[in-house]
């Protein structure tokens, strides 16, 4: 049994130690709002955080967070930058097909947290980890920039 | 390292005996600190290879040429670069773009742990993982102690890789400790399906370290060999808090850490 | 408006087959296919005859003033529901994959109906007869249409209801219903009583629905060319939109494939005991796979299982006989065939080439790779196989389509397949495959579980391997080009060879894209083009073992590269600015030019001065309809392009949603970007496809996006199309820009490195 908090909510599951985070919580938890992309942390889909730190969840085994907090992209909204990040988000109708933007949301409340108001490059280098083939990132950078200004 | 100990080491006398035992913490912590981490089972135990009384150049030189293959392998030289890593068997430029870090663990948000995780995938292309103390392991060396050897072969990359004013301070004792029981250098031979792994086995890599050593090390056909190998990190350590004491007026408690190696001595330029 | 061609083939499967009593045959009044294509209604989905006549509403019929009966696609019970709190929903026959009709199209019914938009929701339709788009008679998106072909039937649609909705208020208000009026989801009576549509909804449907209606003009428009937010937006924020691959049915388990490694290849041998020894992996089978091929399906309890079994299973593949192809080697054999003659697509006098004296000479060869879509969400589909009926959950473009192949594979009549329409996470084109290849390939895993036994639905997930390694790419080409032109902009001849698999040859949809043997998704941009070039246009069609398919914009992702690229070099050639010569050869052509002098005018181009080591880039193509212009910005670094900025001037007629269209240039205007970058390629060798996920195939990334400036040419004719139309000009604008900085002329994609 690994246990671990989720959301705030402790959490156990019975799954071989191997298994990574991204499926636990959708096969086992069937919370389905982390996407699997690629399965290979190339394209950020699958982004959660670990202790408020940005995680790949496809790779991440979860016996490596026993005892640790996951937050989702279900719950990011009861975050103040998390909320912030999705009214810029809702404001600039930044989504397409939209399964990208759970990564999406939870690499900009990463980049926010670290870096409160960051330049054109930093959010260019930051959120170039994860992709978008629908081509969303003129819209993405600007709802960074513009869930920056809210928050300063 | 040594710039941090000698500002350490200047102390008021009438702080000397009661503050020793809290500096030794704070310099054994210190250190430790500025060591590369490691996880408990590393170093344990690990007795340094001494220099031979006949050391014989043209063994040592031949022993560098096969280590330096691997060194020159991307299991090895991806990381050891002056900027970001590198990445894949053909060297290339890793992406996601991620930058060193201060402490070689990448920079927020982008850490190497991102997406670096505890352990390799059972799938091709994933990212590889090690696990240290249970976390996600995975780094470079940190930005004070680049050890690159980008572009660098033969005597030039052997100096560089040897000296240690541009390997880290380390002694060839610690070099040989870094490079046969650090989980992240045998990570190089476990790189996870579809890596190539480096010319040499790890046994093979080790045996050769060795013989690089005991023949004292040679870079080139006319330098000096060297005669010494310097301390293991653990030893260092032991040293500099015996060193403090002795400043302090205090005798030297016995130090359950530290094994006292026998022909541990210390290097000029181990902290 | 009246369809003027019929989707119809005898080699359809009879379930697909339409009866053709109410459609025109091919070549109506007199017009043959040539004329379409002249027209510039070429290549599969845009076949409108004249703009305008909108307004028109009279239902069906040949004979105006003879109604018939409704038919399913005009019945606004199929499309609109109202509850009691007055929340409309409108069901769309076409799917969401990103581009934005799950807004779009509600607000065509929304503005005809009066609705109160911010009761207005959406979903949509399973596979049905009255989804079917009226002029496809599928059930599809593609070719940009969906916005186009929908425009007359959902207003329509929203008046019937409003209709309805009047006639039933009219009765409970004792008013005439001429005196009634609507307003924001309710019936307003002259003394001020209003009835909302909730109270008024399940009357309504009691009405009779009117045979023919009238429908706003544009001037009326409340919502239609509103920039309107996504109705789905916020889900898609929060983690709460499901797409197919989030399905979660009880009892359901999920299926990992196991495809060979060259098409068509089958298995020999297969050891499945290391894959079942994995905890949760319950079997694997052996499946036929699309173009006879076979392989296994992995069955487990979940996902991860059954992914860490396949790269335990050992397989034997049996490849004999199955053409392995060789990039290199197919490049060397197109370079061949376009130096002999080809089929005749169109005919022109090019004895100027070969002229004394010599004139000036433009010989070029442009090489395009196979690309892969890779829509952000992995392809799926969930199938519940009962024996003598079938539920299918699908984020397909293709609905009716691929009702019909599950139930041929399954030996169901098409009313016995359930199909549900999932929102996907992107398709391109990728997920209306003629053969439904991947729907199918599920149904032979639910067909083989059943026939030993298993009950249950089964979630089938391809990896992101299996579709970068999955074929069905957009198909590579190679274009041998001769021009004689007279160093002054005039073009004296113009020998045009195109080489290519043909995407539709061999399916269904051959029967109104192939004419003679060579295939208008290939030639579309090139052979109607709208510059008065005398274009001697000539085709090779080779046949390679990889399956093809059309990619956003389909023909245009390469001929408007080659076409915008050479008339840039005309122009050069002739000392001629690259706006004014175009300006001057498309003179006729009032929407492109329109589009075009909008770009010019807001990027200031020919005005200001560009920063140094700078240089403007321009292109303009039409595709399905629309008109696209840019103008870009770019400087040279380290040998490759870096775009500053993009201005777009787009004539797409009437801008439904100004929102949704900036959006769809946006996006399609990085995937054109994506085409450019050094790694987006599929390349075989021996049979192999060579890459196989995201750090090996290049697709573009945050920072490859330019700040973009679009500009929409105002319009109130019926709207053209838009998912696609932003692609094709930005590859040649940036290469043109590169022209201009470095006098090199990159004449294939990507760009070299």
């Amino acid at each position: 049994m690994i246990s671990f908090r989720l959301n705030g909510q402790a959490q156990q599951v019975d799954v071989p130690g191997d298994t990574p985070v991204l499926w636990v919580l959708r096969d086992t938890l069937g919370m389905t709002g982390t996407k699997f992309g690629c399965g290979v942390a190339v394209c950020g889909a699958c982004t959660v955080h670990v202790d408020g730190e940005q995680r790949r969840a496809c790779v991440t085994p979860i016996e490596s967070v026993a005892g640790q907090q996951i937050t989702t992209i279900e719950a990011i909204g009861g975050d103040r930058i998390g909320q912030a990040v999705q009214e810029a988000w809702v404001k600039h109708d930044v989504v397409q097909c939209g399964y990208c933007q759970s990564g999406q949301i939870m690499a900009a409340v990463a980049l926010l947290r670290h870096r409160p108001q960051p330049s054109d490059a930093d959010i260019d280098a930051a959120m170039s980890a994860n992709l978008c083939r629908c081509g969303t990132y003129v819209r993405i950078h600007a709802a960074v920039k513009d869930a920056a200004r809210s928050l300063a | 390292m040594g710039d941090r100990f000698a500002a350490d080491v200047s102390m008021p006398a009438s702080c000397r005996l009661a503050c020793s035992a809290a500096l030794d913490a704070v310099v054994v912590a210190g250190l430790m600190a500025a060591a590369t981490p490691a996880s408990a089972a590393d170093g344990a135990g690990f007795q340094p290879t001494p220099i031979s009384a006949t050391p014989n150049r043209q063994e040592g030189l031949a022993a560098f040429a096969q280590l330096e293959r691997v060194l020159l392998h991307p299991r090895c030289l991806n990381c050891h670069v002056p900027n970001a890593p590198l990445q894949g068997d053909f060297s290339r430029v890793h992406y996601p773009p991620v930058q060193r870090g201060a402490d070689g663990k990448g920079v927020a948000p982008l850490q190497c742990a991102t997406c670096h995780s505890t352990r390799n995938s059972p799938l091709q292309h994933a990212p590889p993982g090690l696990e240290t103390d249970g976390k996600p392991g995975w780094h470079m060396p940190p930005e004070t102690m680049k050890m690159s050897w980008l572009g660098l072969k033969g005597a030039a990359l052997c100096k560089v890789f040897r000296e240690p004013a541009t390997n880290g301070h380390r002694s060839l004792a610690m070099i040989e400790q870094h490079l046969v029981t650090d989980h992240l250098v045998a990570w190089g031979w476990q790189p996870g399906p579809g890596r190539a792994l480096p010319p040499l086995d790890k046994a093979a890599f080790d045996t050769q370290v060795r013989a690089w050593i005991r023949n004292g090390a040679p870079c080139d056909a006319t330098e000096p060999l060297r005669k010494s190998i310097g301390s293991t990190k653990a030893a260092s350590t032991r040293e500099v808090v015996e060193h403090l004491r002795a400043m302090a007026g205090a005798a030297a408690p016995a130090d359950p850490l530290i094994p006292i190696s026998a022909t541990a001595t210390v290097s000029r330029s181990q902290p | 408006m009246r369809p003027m061609f019929q989707y119809l083939s005898g080699e359809l499967p009879a379930a697909l087959a339409e009866a053709p009593e109410s459609s025109a045959a091919p070549g109506e009044g007199g017009l043959g296919r040539r004329v379409f294509l002249k027209l510039g209604l070429a290549a599969g989905f845009a076949l409108y005859a004249a703009p305008g006549g909108a307004q028109d509403a009279s239902v069906g019929g040949s004979a105006p003033g003879a109604p018939e009966p409704l038919k399913p696609f005009q019945q606004p019970s199929a499309f609109v529901a109202i509850d009691a709190d007055g929340i409309v929903t409108v069901t769309i026959g076409k799917i969401d994959f990103g581009q934005g009709v799950q807004t779009a199209l509600p607000m065509l019914v929304a503005e005809e109906m009066d609705a109160d938009w911010s009761k207005v929701r959406c979903e949509l339709a399973p596979a049905g007869e009255a989804y079917k788009d009226p002029f496809f008679h599928i059930q599809m998106v593609g070719g940009s249409t969906s916005i186009k072909a929908s425009w007359q039937q959902y207003r329509e649609i929203g008046a019937r209801m409003r209709a309805m909705l009047v006639a039933a208020a009219a009765k409970q208000l004792n008013t005439p219903a001429a005196q009634l009026r609507t307003e924001s989801g309710s019936v307003v009576a002259p003394d001020g009583r209003r009835l909302g549509y909730g109270a008024l909804a399940q009357a309504a449907f009691a009405e009779p629905v009117p045979a023919s209606v009238v429908l706003k003009d544009p001037s009326q428009f409340k919502l239609i060319g509103k920039p309107v937010n996504r109705l789905d937006a916020r889900a898609k924020s929060s983690g709460r939109q499901d797409f197919g691959i989030d399905l979660q049915l009880p009892g359901q388990r999920t299926v990992v494939m196991v495809h060979p490694p060259v098409f068509g290849g089958r298995v020999a041998r297969f050891d499945a005991a290391p894959a079942l020894a994995v905890p949760g992996v319950e079997e694997v089978l052996q499946v036929p796979l699309s173009g006879g091929a076979t392989g296994l399906a992995i069955v487990a309890n979940g996902f991860w299982p059954a992914r860490k079994a396949r790269e335990l299973v050992k397989v034997e593949w049996d490849l004999s006989g199955v053409e392995r192809v060789d990039s290199a080697a197919q490049l060397a054999q197109f370079r061949v065939l376009a130096r002999q003659p080809g089929i005749a697509v169109q005919r022109a006098d090019t004895a100027a080439l070969t002229a004394k004296p010599a004139p000036a000479l433009i010989t070029a060869e442009f090489t395009f790779p196979y690309l892969a879509h890779t829509p952000m969400e992995p392809l799926n589909c969930t199938i519940d196989f009962r024996g003598d009926r079938c539920t299918v959950w699908v984020g397909s473009q293709f609905q009716t389509v691929d009702q019909a192949q599950v139930a041929g594979v399954l030996g169901l009549k098409p009313e016995q397949v359930t199909l549900h329409t999932m929102t996907a996470g992107g398709g391109f084109g990728r997920r209306a495959t003629p053969t439904s290849d991947y729907v199918v390939e599920a149904a032979q895993v639910a067909k083989a579980r059943h026939a030993a036994g298993k009950t249950g639905p089964v979630k089938m997930i391809w990896t992101r391997e299996d579709d970068v390694r999955g074929g069905y790419y957009r198909p590579t080409h190679l274009h041998r080009v001769e021009i004689a032109h007279d160093r002054q902009g005039g073009v004296l001849a113009w020998k045009h060879v195109i080489v290519g698999q043909s995407i539709t040859m061999g399916t269904p949809f051959a029967d109104f894209m192939v004419k003679n043997g060579a295939d208008a998704t290939m030639t579309e941009g090139v052979a109607e083009s709208a510059y008065p070039f005398p274009i001697a246009l000539e085709v090779h069609h080779p046949k390679a073992n990889v399956p093809v398919l059309w990619w956003r914009s389909v023909g245009h992702t390469h001929t408007a590269f080659v076409m915008e690229t050479l008339v840039d070099e005309l122009a050069r050639a002739g000392k001629l600015d690259p706006v004014a010569y175009r300006r001057q050869l498309l003179a006729k052509h009032a929407r492109h030019l329109a589009a075009l002098d909008l770009a010019v005018a807001k990027s200031g181009y020919g005005k200001a001065t560009l920063a140094k080591g700078r240089a403007w880039g321009v292109a303009v193509h039409e595709s399905f309809n629309t008109v696209v212009a840019y103008v870009v910005e770019v400087s040279m670094k380290g040998g490759r392009p870096v775009l500053h900025r993009v201005t777009a001037g787009v004539h797409c007629n009437l801008a439904v949603n100004p929102r949704t269209i900036e959006a769809q240039v946006q996006g399609a205007l990085v995937m054109g970007i994506g085409m450019t970058l050094p790694g987006a390629a599929i390349t075989l060798k021996n049979g192999e496809v060579e890459q196989s996920n995201w750090h090996d195939y290049r697709v573009p990334i945050h920072v490859d996006a330019p700040p973009v400036d679009l500009h929409i040419v105002p319009s109130a004719d019926p709207p053209t199309g838009m998912g696609e139309c932003g692609v094709p000009p930005i590859a040649p604008a940036i290469a043109n820009a590169v022209a201009a900085l470095t006098g090199k002329r990159w004449r294939s994609l990507p760009f070299p490195a």
